[in-house]
């Protein structure tokens, strides 16, 4: 598997994969990351199963 | 999927979503695996993560994420699997306002697969229900976009495409 390959689908690296779920989460929750990460571990998210939330949620295991 | 390894099983997992997915976007598909810890959740998702905006009047956008797992399972299917783990493959308005969402999420409940009515939908009082389904595959709701919702495919052979892909991953998933 590479990056950019001719099958179309591309690997994030790990660093790749946290930019992703930092932008996504500061799109969607105002907020970074990392934040996010702490917050749904500390079930400090309200309503998870929001259209925006869950956008993010899915995006979780980019934070480690 | 089946692989002699963890890196095929993902890559044979890989290139049919690319594949049904090309017939409304040629964005990438993008995927996290990280071959020292694949028993954990890895993710799947198209166009960067960012909503797909979808050839149509009016304008639809398609939010595609899924996670799945990869295994070591004996027999046909092995001796690597890649299983998915949930899916979210959600449809919003001009405005990315959410109509419609298929989601299947065993981290939180309900854990069943289940229907999201979304606001922008205009019924409001089903915003909070989850209406039970069986499991979506990813061409069932990029054929629902084409047919239903009149999106136009990007390639003139997308139903034989997505027949194809669909009849891999019915060949090889583990439920009915």
């Amino acid at each position: 598997m590479k990056r950019n390959s001719k099958n179309g689908f591309r690997v994030l690296s790990k660093d790749e994969g946290e930019k992703l779920l930092d932008r996504q989460a500061r799109r969607y929750l105002g907020m970074s990351g990392k934040t996010f990460v702490r917050k749904w571990k500390a079930k400090e998210i309200t309503n998870p199963d929001r259209p925006e939330v869950m956008r993010v949620a899915f995006l979780l295991p980019f934070g480690g | 999927m089946a692989g002699k390894t963890p890196k095929q099983a993902v890559e044979t997992f890989l290139a049919p979503i690319r594949q049904a997915v090309s017939c409304i976007t040629s964005s990438f598909v993008i995927s996290g695996f990280d071959p020292n810890r694949r028993s954990k959740p890895h993710v799947l998702t198209v166009n960067n993560g960012d909503p797909v905006k979808l050839t149509s009047t009016p304008t639809f956008y398609l939010t595609v994420q899924m996670q799945y797992r990869v295994v070591e399972v004996t027999g046909e299917r092995g001796p690597w699997k890649v299983t998915t783990a949930g899916y979210n493959y959600s449809v919003q308005d001009r405005l990315e306002k959410e109509l419609f969402a298929y989601h299947w999420h065993r981290w939180i409940k309900p854990s069943y697969p289940h229907l999201h009515v979304g606001q922008a939908s205009g019924v409001n009082f089903l915003r909070k229900i989850h209406l039970p389904t069986g499991r979506i595959a990813i061409e069932d709701v990029l054929e629902l976009l084409i047919e239903q919702f009149k999106v136009k495919p990007i390639r003139q052979d997308w139903k034989k495409t997505l027949r194809k892909t669909k009849a891999a991953y019915e060949t090889f998933r583990t439920w009915a």
